[in-house]
């Protein structure tokens, strides 16, 4: 006491990374004097070794910009528009929270649902689903809101979790010999980019592993694969129809073991195309291929599963007292659909030529080395080292769903899911998977049900009771950027306007730059009486923002996650430097919030929504439901809760992570225990189920909505369906735009204002400008950094070309999220918004999972 | 002892990680990045590729840098590291001229991205002595060599595509790498004999 003399602090910290959502990479960090000078990755952790990408080295840069959102800030010109000043006037905190709280308990008191959220802060979003839960009482249809729109991977979540209990999977690659990548910036933005850049490097330069990369434009990993082979855009799921019809009818490679024992592929299905069920038991019928009959799939005395055939099935439950049913195996109704599909159809449509697909599917038929056996850890398990991986490519576009089926029943054919060398998962963000369920529950068919599941969880109900709508789409994943169009015009969609949005929160996301068509999202925008954004900087959105609320930086905030990919345990996030200006991180605004509303405590409060979370669901708690606590009060009970260690240790430590050991890495659903559903007839009994609904509510002749196009793609097996953007528009129209990432791109809610990253993006050739192939240019008249126009029917945008050889023909080639307009003088006006050609309407949804198409078709013309 | 390091062109992938990591290892100015990755487009559609390839300074064992340097400044350590000394620097940029390899970068002006030096920055003017009208470069990160550490560069490389070690040392993983890979050096036939070997 009594020393003032300053004590001068020189120390490493650890943390980790949010600078985007891919990677959240253990860190240290360097602090002198509060000052964050410097971020390495951390040495200690396999996979890892300490590296970080060029993103987490800039970050301090992020941290300090001089365009941070400073204080509280509410509007004061009513008047909304893009460019048109909201007339800021700085507030207390104390202010904001009334306000806001005024607000919410209206709304709470009149129809909580009209209130609409949404973050892609993926790492502590989960906060606000708490909050939002709490406010709603727990109603599964608390809303979202055109949040991170053509980011989002959403089919790969649905289907996945479907059927292999993924949300998203990855190229194992420790065993891996034989990768495809479509649509993927393997080692870039994509899937823990930092360990598999490292994994896939070293497996090329040893030698053993093959990359094969099909993408329209050229990505890193295409640049240093073994084959890159340019694609029409959103014709991956041809490509995949033909590879399985060339596995099958032309090499029959395929792991018939695999298919037989893993998943529904022997199941016996009626002509009504559900399994034909025994008149006893129910259960599904397999036919027994040595002893001549039907058994029930689980019947310990099954000598050899039929996948061929057309039996006659006198056990099996029919309503038809004549005859007893015939049923086919699952595979054998697989096999005959996929016959059309040949490598000739195939090269039509994608461009790839027939041969090369035929060589393809060889080779990772051969490479899967079918039947083989790999020892881990003293146990022996099914060594299937090939793996078929997508992103964007797979799931951006109005085909998805049925692309990222054909994707994953592509790799079961080869037995890759969950194998060793095979095709990995990430299981679930935030920290509800913290149990690590082994072995996935299964229903009572014997199909297992991965973690959590995405099934529809929406009600039925029409009128319908969101904006979002989403009810046509059971669950809904990607922030609901369709709710732009219910907000617009609900009579036109049928939506009760009692639950319109009254008031949306928005945490570090920016709708006006991350969904198509700025327009139309600015136009919805306007109509929500008032909207909150918890932000870094006022950007784009903040145009139609009432309260402004400034975020911390992820360097000056608490969270604990799991880190999964290869890993388990809790990755620890801590202020390395306390919070700048007057801001407050979101999950203490969100804690406040509740507080005030009176929704933190009680057995449908905040803190009884986090015990369900990590799956606690009584006494005793993980976080008392009785008593209000601080936000690191809650994270130090989760520590607690969850490893026995408190948050001291975390902080000091860092994390208790560890590799995930092989027999929970491998094989999640147990094996031999439960199966996949290569034949999902789920997903069909959904589409009936919507159909059913759909046309008994009259839902056709009420609303714009073409109920057809709604009640497609929800087939229990692949076949093939065309994107919107392969039906010819207006023949002008006679490219494709598409976007990627790079390694130094965030994804589309942050905005592109970090100056190191801007000033390398300057120094490369092709970031910030619009790739066009050589050819296309010369026939076009165009020239090397020319100034252009690329225009759709949404709506053009200026930038500056590339001419290349790196980028498929029919397809101009953008970089995003960039071509912002917010004011911030290094962002401002760099590179071109490809959002802004995505035209916005139901038919650029896809059904069953409403996978926005985020390719358009487009013209180039010099700019006068 | 001579430093040296590998760069597998194989695994580069072209992430810039290299070149963040560098800045912010250094503080350099806006405009100056010690280490950058150049890229190339190699072949026709469809077997086009690009290519990848980091430069900085090559730390030669004949500097031609050194060689034309009027006051000493730029001189060579016993580990073969080039440097430059400041306060002999008086900014002539013969050197700049010299260099086959285009490495070296004349301070105008210390500059910062802002209008005024973020805290991260104004740490950095106090951390590092870079002095307008004088050269600098690539040291190796030789702060960081002395307490026991590989450069930034190599430390963050995301595909570990940068090996540094000892050339002189035949068993060196470095030594072993050039002999195995045949690895080759930028513009060889200068005779500045680089420190820098590349694989292919």
């Amino acid at each position: 006491m009594g020393d003032t003399k300053t004590k001068h602090e020189n120390r490493w910290v650890r943390t980790c990374c949010s600078e985007c959502y891919a990677g959240h990479d253990p860190l240290k960090v360097h602090v002198v004097d509060g000052v964050v000078v410097r971020i390495e990755g951390d040495p200690d952790l396999p996979l890892f070794g300490g590296r970080v990408c060029a993103k987490a080295n800039s970050a301090m840069m992020r941290l300090y910009d001089p365009y941070r959102l400073k204080a509280p800030m509410k509007r004061t010109n009513p008047k909304k528009g893009v460019g048109v000043d909201p007339g800021w006037v700085e507030i207390t905190w104390e202010e904001a929270f009334d306000i806001f709280v005024q607000k919410l308990k209206k709304i709470r008191e009149k129809n909580p649902l009209q209130l609409y959220a949404g973050s892609m802060d993926v790492h502590v979003c989960g906060i606000q689903a708490l909050f939002t839960s709490a406010f709603t009482g727990g109603d599964p249809r608390i809303g979202y809101f055109a949040g991170y729109g053509g980011f989002c991977g959403e089919p790969i979540h649905r289907m996945g979790t479907g059927l292999h209990g993924s949300f998203l999977d990855f190229p194992e690659t420790r065993y891996s010999k034989y990768i495809i990548v479509t649509g993927g910036s393997l080692g870039e933005a994509w899937m823990a980019p930092t360990i598999l850049a490292q994994l896939v490097a070293e497996g090329r330069t040893k030698g053993g592993l093959k990359v094969v990369v099909i993408d329209p434009r050229q990505t890193r990993a295409a640049a240093k694969a073994d084959e890159w082979i340019p694609i029409r855009p959103a014709t991956d799921l041809a490509f995949f129809l033909a590879m399985m019809y060339v596995l099958v009818h032309e090499l029959g490679i395929y792991d018939r073991e695999f298919l037989k024992k893993q998943t529904n592929a022997p199941y016996l299905i009626g002509g009504n195309g559900y399994p034909l069920r025994d008149k006893e038991t129910n259960k599904p019928l397999i036919w027994d291929a040595k002893d001549n009959t039907a058994k029930s799939f689980d019947d310990p005395t099954i000598k050899d599963f039929a996948l061929e055939g057309t039996y006659t099935v006198p056990a099996a439950a029919s309503e038809n007292t004549d005859k007893p049913p015939e049923g086919r195996p699952a595979f054998q109704i697989f096999k005959e659909q996929i016959l059309q599909y040949t490598p000739e159809w195939a090269a039509e449509k994608t461009t790839i030529p027939a041969a090369t697909i035929r060589r393809l599917a060889k080779e990772i038929g051969e490479a899967a080395q079918i039947g083989s056996t790999i020892v881990l850890d003293g146990k022996e398990y099914a060594y299937r080292p090939v793996a078929v991986v997508g992103y964007r490519g797979t799931n951006c576009h109005t085909n998805s769903p049925k692309t990222e089926q054909a994707r994953i029943v592509l790799n079961m054919l080869l037995g890759s899911n969950r194998a060793p060398g095979g095709v990995a998962a990430f299981e679930t963000f935030g920290l509800s998977g913290h149990k690590w369920r082994y072995p996935y529950p299964g229903d009572e068919d014997g199909i297992t049900m991965g973690t959590h599941t995405l099934e529809p969880h929406s009600p039925w109900k029409f009128p319908f009771e969101d904006v979002g709508m989403k009810a046509l789409w059971g669950g809904g994943m990607s922030g609901m950027h369709h709710a732009i169009l219910g907000q617009i015009d609900p009579k036109k969609y049928g939506i009760d306007e009692n639950y319109l949005c009254e008031c949306l929160m928005h945490w570090r996301i920016n709708s006006l730059v991350s969904t198509q068509d700025p327009k139309m999202t600015a136009q919805a925008l306007a109509k929500i009486p008032f909207y909150v954004d918890i932000t870094l900087w006022l950007d784009e959105s903040d145009d139609f923002a009432d309260l402004v609320l400034p975020d911390v930086h992820w360097l000056e905030r608490l969270s604990a996650f799991n880190m999964t990919w290869f890993f388990e345990g809790i990755n620890l996030q801590q202020p390395v430097v306390a919070p700048m200006y007057k801001s407050m991180s979101g999950p203490e605004i969100y804690f406040e919030l509740a507080k005030r509303l009176e929704i933190f405590t009680g057995p449908m409060g905040m803190m009884a929504m986090a015990n369900m979370g990590l799956d606690c669901w009584g006494e005793p708690w993980i976080i008392d439901i009785n008593k209000e606590c601080t936000y690191e009060e809650y994270v130090d009970a989760i520590c607690k809760g969850l490893y026995g260690k408190d948050l001291a240790w975390f902080k000091e430590h860092g994390h208790n992570m560890q590799l995930i050991p092989p027999d929970r890495f491998y094989y999640r659903w147990g094996w031999n225990q439960y199966r996949l559903p290569f034949y999902w007839y789920k997903l069909k009994a959904q589409g009936d189920e919507l159909r059913e609904n759909l046309e008994r509510d009259k839902v056709g002749e009420k609303t714009n909505l073409d109920v057809n196009y709604l009640c497609q793609q929800f087939e229990p097996i692949p076949v093939w369906y065309p994107a919107l953007i392969h039906h010819q528009e207006d023949p002008k129209y006679d490219l494709y735009a598409v976007s990627g990432r790079a390694a130094i791109s965030h994804h589309s809610s942050l905005p592109a204002t970090n100056p190191w990253l801007i000033e390398i993006a300057e120094r490369d050739p092709f970031i910030l400008r619009i790739l066009i192939n050589h050819e296309t240019a010369r026939k076009k008249g165009l020239k090397d950094d020319e100034l252009v126009w690329v225009e759709s029917r949404a709506g053009r945008v200026k930038g500056r070309l590339k001419l290349t050889e790196c980028v498929h023909r029919e397809v101009l080639g953008f970089y995003g999220p960039l071509g912002h307009w917010m004011k911030h003088e290094l962002a401002e006006g760099k590179g071109s918004h490809h959002g802004s050609l995505l035209p916005m309407d139901m038919k650029t949804l896809a059904p069953v999972v409403p996978a926005l198409e985020a390719a358009a078709r487009v013209m180039v013309y010099k700019a006068e | 002892m001579r430093y040296g390091l590998v760069i597998d062109l194989r695994k580069c992938a072209g992430c810039y990680s290299c070149m963040a990591a560098c800045k912010a290892e250094n503080f350099t100015p806006p405009g100056v990045f010690f280490t950058r990755v150049l890229v190339n487009e190699n072949g026709k559609y469809p077997n086009a590729r690009w290519q990848f390839i980091p430069v900085q300074c090559n730390h030669c064992e004949n500097p031609a840098c050194a060689a034309v340097c009027p006051t000493g400044a730029t001189s060579q350590k016993e580990n073969g590291i080039v440097t430059i000394d400041p306060n002999k620097c008086m900014g002539c940029r013969y050197c700049i001229v010299a260099c086959p390899y285009r490495v070296r970068f004349y301070v105008n002006k210390r500059g910062t991205y802002y209008r005024t030096p973020t805290p991260y920055e104004a740490f950095g003017f106090r951390a590092r002595d870079y002095q307008e009208g004088t050269v600098i470069k690539c040291d190796f990160c030789s702060h960081r060599l002395e307490q026991g550490l590989e450069p930034a560069c190599v430390a963050t490389c995301t595909s570990r595509a940068r090996y540094f070690g000892d050339l002189d040392d035949p068993n060196s993983e470095i030594s072993r790498l050039i002999t195995a890979n045949r690895a080759y050096q930028l513009l060889a036939e200068k005779g500045t004999n680089p420190s820098i070997y590349y694989i292919h």
